[in-house]
């Protein structure tokens, strides 16, 4: 009750008093939570080496938490007698992990934040001017701390990863919503969620609406109506202020639960996140920003070495994906990519390091990848292309603790802090390194055996996708119902895909992991176009992205009717 | 073992990224700004003063300062001999869809006038280095025809190699796409299942569509001088709401932005006419415009210029009644004709397009040339600055290897505000590195290939693909403009 009360108040507060509050709200949840659970809530982790982050390494020192809340570190420090004591000779004890841009914890791509309710039909022109239909992907108002689904394979996987504080958002849309941090071990939202909402997200995902298809079907579309949103979130304030000061002789303004949401955003409190990768977009979005004086932070940002001269020049704040753009496994390997391409993906790695060498202050994100493990791996490339290991450690820690604005409580390990601690048998960015031990919230986290490593080239896949399924895609003129019967062989997949165009063969197709992906070419209004799905396979539910050349990309989830089959009956 | 390979890791990047470094050194990379330059003893044809044979051209700070038989080289200028070459301005394509990011059109609705060009610039778009290549320096880049108003144009000057913003050509007055007939009205295509058919679908509902948007876009102009009024007054007042839609509409009606429409049909022609004309605005351009020649003295008497091609035509049922003579016969009735592209490939030898007026038509050579320089750069309102060879304008100049009115003649370099952007020798010689590069990257990825590498699927948004056309936004195949 009180913490919601606090989540609602959260930026009106001033920093030092949210801290308190912060301090008295952990505290009394703690206390409550310690009178009927046996969990000891005074840790002392002693002899160990000690990355402070922000301060000097301690080489053989001890951290003292208590009810989630760090009390003392040091060479030497007091063990309380009531202390669970944990012998950290040989380990090493760093900062709990941010992952500053990432799903986990949320509803399924093909739910979330999904369109609005379909509109009617586009209306002549003459009614058009009058009343737009309502615009997908634009969805200000949306709380991700309102959706979280907590716990899971998932969480776990990030955990193990050494994960302890996350940025969640989904990837995709326009308006997408307004993001929450959370600490990954929470079991309930309350407890789970440090920050909300930290920003507003705003990606230049088009809908791919065609002819007579809702707006805006192509990115300069995608442009206008970000622009005419703010410019009329700014007109919304305008006129409530107005009338707040003296209504008479005024028209009444109508409430908008969106216009709403984009006040802070519109007066430069709330910051902007913009989803953006390439060079192009990265200026892009900081030409919009500043024409609005947003507040703002670019996440992504895969091509923000190219553009370092305006990054450094305007001191943006960026959270880098480490997700590297890779050949695709089904790329034909006679194909002559551009140069630009190939390069991209040689450089990518060494998109941090530039930046760092620049003087642009970044923090890191997972930018999607599957698998949560292969989060420190890619950074532990971006050190080997250049990047200071303390600096890579920062960018992981305390950078995206000040940029997302939590360094008060988060980032480092220094008294006072939220007890987020992650003990290694060595150096985090080695590859045979391992987590001994895990607190989130001072709290011990079991570390369950990491799940298995994602096959390799030669080994079997973990699922099996062969069989028919029934899959709808939500195309932005409405659900088209598919019927893809897949065959798989090993890592391969064939077999044909039937949709309203007609029956097509699917060209090319893989596994890997739970991640299946398939291309065929179907033929709209005798125009061969190249239709792509990737996705999830969890048992017989499969959703994820069909992507149609040219058209743009759309949720799709569906099916696979049980087989009946003697092994697996109950 | 693990810093061994870490070693060897560090290295290879230090490596990569030396020839990287070396390799967009010796790319064509612009001289700076202030540099003077001479190129000596070519044929110059300035377009508007006549060919001057010997001649030399001086540049300084971008800009042409001299031109004529005897210019010696001030010191330390640099010298290109052009002896047995010819020096023409800069190609001026006034209707492009290069460069464009995310899809040309905003189909929709049928009145996008909200949507801008200049936001979704793609300037890593491998045409305009191709276009620039066929001696292309200034391209009027257009939204689609989907729609009967659609986005907001963006002029562009071709520097290859540079930022979005820093192409823009600085000051050219803004412009408006608008679209007639068969295209607007979707009459040649089916859409998709489940998509409603949209508004309009005839000819008629085009007009209607426009006539529509122009009495909403008054209404809003009174709406704001009604508030300025009242707040002048010292009433309780809210500014309107601001229209992003019909902000360029009141542009169009105050005489700030060029409207440039897509049209095929001389009844069509004139129907606009008419309409801007009840409005009290006028059409700077009629694009396509293959019928001009049946209606040349009233799209003169307008004051419109004709964007037309010089033989591209039957692609549909209302671009058949045309003739090569179309061009010539719009200039000789006083009509300000140029010739475009419309197309990244055709964009690349606009010169022979021109040549054709002379064959069918009758222009003479500088006639001819006017088509791609000095006449789109009327149309675009930047004469002042580019479109001939004379003193005070922009250095946007072309090098062929003989007569520009040739099939044989090839572009050998292009000068963009005095800078060189293409030059041949260097772009041959430069095709043997970029492929040593290219394997050396695919070698370096295949060795990766082997160590157990992490799979995460690669974002979608990081590698963005090619150019889509106007009117088959889905499909690589030639289609109709």
């Amino acid at each position: 009750m009180r913490w919601s009360t606090y989540q609602r108040r959260g930026y009106l507060l001033g920093q030092r008093r949210a801290i308190g509050m912060l301090g008295i709200a952990l505290l009394l949840g703690s206390l409550a939570r310690a009178s009927f659970s046996q969990t000891p809530s005074v840790y002392a982790i002693k002899d160990a080496r000690i990355v402070t982050v922000t301060g000097p390494v301690i080489p053989k020192g001890t951290v003292v938490f208590r009810d989630g809340i760090i009390t003392a570190v040091g060479e030497n420090v007091p063990i309380p007698p009531e202390a669970r004591v944990i012998d950290g000779s040989g380990l090493v004890v760093y900062p709990g992990l941010f992952d500053t841009q990432t799903d986990l914890g949320l509803p399924s791509a093909s739910q979330v934040p999904g369109p609005r309710p379909a509109a009617a039909p586009a209306p002549p022109a003459q009614a058009q001017a009058q009343q737009q239909p309502p615009i997908p992907h634009t969805q200000p108002e949306w709380l991700a701390a309102r959706h979280l689904q907590l716990g899971g394979q998932r969480f776990e996987n990030a955990r193990v990863a050494g994960i302890t504080t996350a940025l969640v958002i989904p990837p995709r849309g326009i308006f997408i919503g307004r993001s929450a941090l959370i600490n990954t071990a929470g079991e309930t939202s309350q407890r789970a969620v440090v920050k909300s909402p930290v920003a507003l997200h705003i990606g230049f995902t088009p809908t791919g609406g065609g002819l007579g298809g809702r707006f805006p079907g192509s990115l300069m579309g995608v442009f206008a109506h970000i622009r005419q949103t703010l410019l009329d979130a700014q007109h919304y304030g305008q006129h409530w202020e107005a009338y707040r000061r003296n209504p008479r002789g005024l028209e009444r303004p109508e409430y908008n639960e969106s216009l709403e949401a984009l006040q802070p955003v519109v007066r430069g409190e709330l910051p902007v996140i913009f989803h953006v990768n390439s060079e192009s977009e990265i200026r892009r979005a900081i030409r919009l920003a500043e024409e609005f004086n947003l507040k703002f932070i670019l996440s992504g940002a895969l091509e923000a070495y190219k553009a370092v001269d305006v990054l450094r020049q305007k001191r943006v704040p960026l959270l880098v994906s480490v997700n590297f753009p890779e050949r695709p496994r089904d790329a034909d390997p006679e194909a002559d990519e551009p140069l630009r391409v190939l390069r991209l993906r040689a450089e990518a790695p060494e998109n941090a390091a530039r930046l760092h060498q620049a003087g642009v202050k970044f923090a890191f994100h997972s930018g999607g990848l599957s698998n949560p493990r292969d989060y420190i791996r890619n950074v532990a490339r971006a050190v080997r292309a250049g990047l200071p290991e303390e600096v890579a450690l920062r960018a992981l820690t305390i950078h995206a603790a000040e940029i997302l604005g939590v360094a008060e409580q988060l980032g480092s390990i220094e008294v006072g802090k939220i007890a987020n601690l992650l003990v290694t048998d060595g150096n985090l960015f080695e590859e045979r390194t391992r987590i001994r031990y895990l607190f989130i919230d001072g709290r011990q986290i079991e570390l369950r055996p990491p799940e298995p490593e994602r096959p390799s080239a030669s080994s079997a896949p973990s699922v099996s996708v062969t069989g028919t399924w029934n899959l709808t895609v939500e195309s932005p003129q409405g659900v088209v119902a598919v019927a893809a019967d897949l065959q798989q062989e090993g890592e391969t997949i064939s077999g044909t895909v039937t949709s309203p165009f007609g029956q097509s063969t699917i060209s090319s197709g893989s596994v890997s992991g739970g991640e299946v992906r398939f291309t065929l070419s179907v033929e709209i209004q005798g125009t061969p176009m190249a239709v792509t799905f990737v996705g999830r396979v969890v048992g017989d539910r499969m959703s994820g992205t069909v992507t149609v050349e040219g058209m743009g990309s759309f949720p799709f989830s569906g099916t696979r009717p049980r087989i009946s089959s003697g092994g697996q009956a109950l | 073992m693990r810093d061994a390979r870490a070693f060897a890791a560090r290295v290879w990047s230090m490596v990569v990224s030396f020839l990287l470094l070396g390799g967009s050194v010796s790319a064509q990379a612009p001289s700076s700004g202030d540099d003077v330059t001479l190129i000596r003893g070519g044929t110059i044809l300035t377009v508007t003063r006549g060919r001057i044979e010997n001649g030399s051209i001086l540049i300084r700070g971008g800009k042409i300062a001299a031109v004529g038989r005897n210019i010696e080289a001030p010191p330390g200028a640099k010298v290109i001999d052009a002896r047995g070459k010819y020096i023409m301005p800069g190609i001026i394509d006034c209707h492009s869809h290069i460069a464009i990011d995310g899809g040309v059109n905003e189909g929709t609705l049928s009145v996008t006038s909200m949507v801008r060009i200049e936001d979704v610039l793609d300037p890593t778009d491998i045409n305009i280095y191709r276009d620039l290549a066929g001696g292309v320096t200034t391209a009027n880049i257009l939204h689609g025809s989907a729609n009967a108003i659609g986005g907001l144009n963006a002029v562009i000057k071709l520097r290859w190699g540079k930022t979005a913003q820093e192409m823009l050509f600085e000051g050219a007055m803004p412009g408006i796409k608008f679209a007639l007939g068969e295209n607007p009205k979707r009459s040649n295509f089916t859409p998709p299942p489940g998509t409603p058919r949209r508004y309009p679908a005839t000819r008629l509902g085009v007009e209607y569509t426009i006539r529509e948007a122009f009495t909403q876009a008054r209404n809003y102009m009174r709406q704001w001088e009604e508030y300025e009024r009242r707040k002048r007054a010292g009433e309780n007042v809210v500014p309107p709401r601001r229209d992003l839609k019909l902000e360029p509409l009141v542009e169009v009606l105050q005489g700030k932005r060029l409207v440039h429409a897509h049209a095929y049909r001389a009844d069509e022609i004139l129907m606009l006419i008419r309409l801007a004309e009840e409005f009290g605005f006028k059409i700077a351009t009629f694009q396509h415009v293959l019928e001009g020649y049946k209606v040349a003295r009233e799209i003169a008497a307008h004051g419109a210029g004709a964007s037309t091609f010089s033989d591209w035509w039957a692609y549909k049922v209302e671009a058949y009644d045309a003739i090569p003579y179309n061009g010539a016969l719009m200039a000789r009735k006083g009509v300000v004709v140029s010739f475009n592209s419309d197309s990244a490939e055709l964009a690349r030898r606009l010169n022979l397009e021109a040549a054709k007026a002379m064959k069918y038509g009758g222009l003479s050579e500088d006639e001819a040339l006017a088509l791609i320089t000095i006449n789109p750069a009327k149309q675009l309102r930047i004469e002042h600055r580019v479109g001939s060879i004379e003193v005070g304008k922009d250095a946007d100049l072309v090098i062929y290897s003989g007569h520009p009115l040739s099939v044989y003649s090839i572009v050998e370099k292009v000068f963009i505000d005095g800078q060189l952007y293409f030059d041949r020798e260097t772009d041959l010689a430069r095709r043997a590195e970029i492929q040593k590069e290219k394997e050396a990257l695919k070698a370096r990825e295949r060795s990766a290939g082997r160590r157990p590498e992490p799979r995460g699927r690669p974002p979608e948004e990081a590698v963005t693909g090619g150019v889509e056309h106007p009117l088959s936004p889905r499909s690589g195949k030639e289609v109709r403009p």
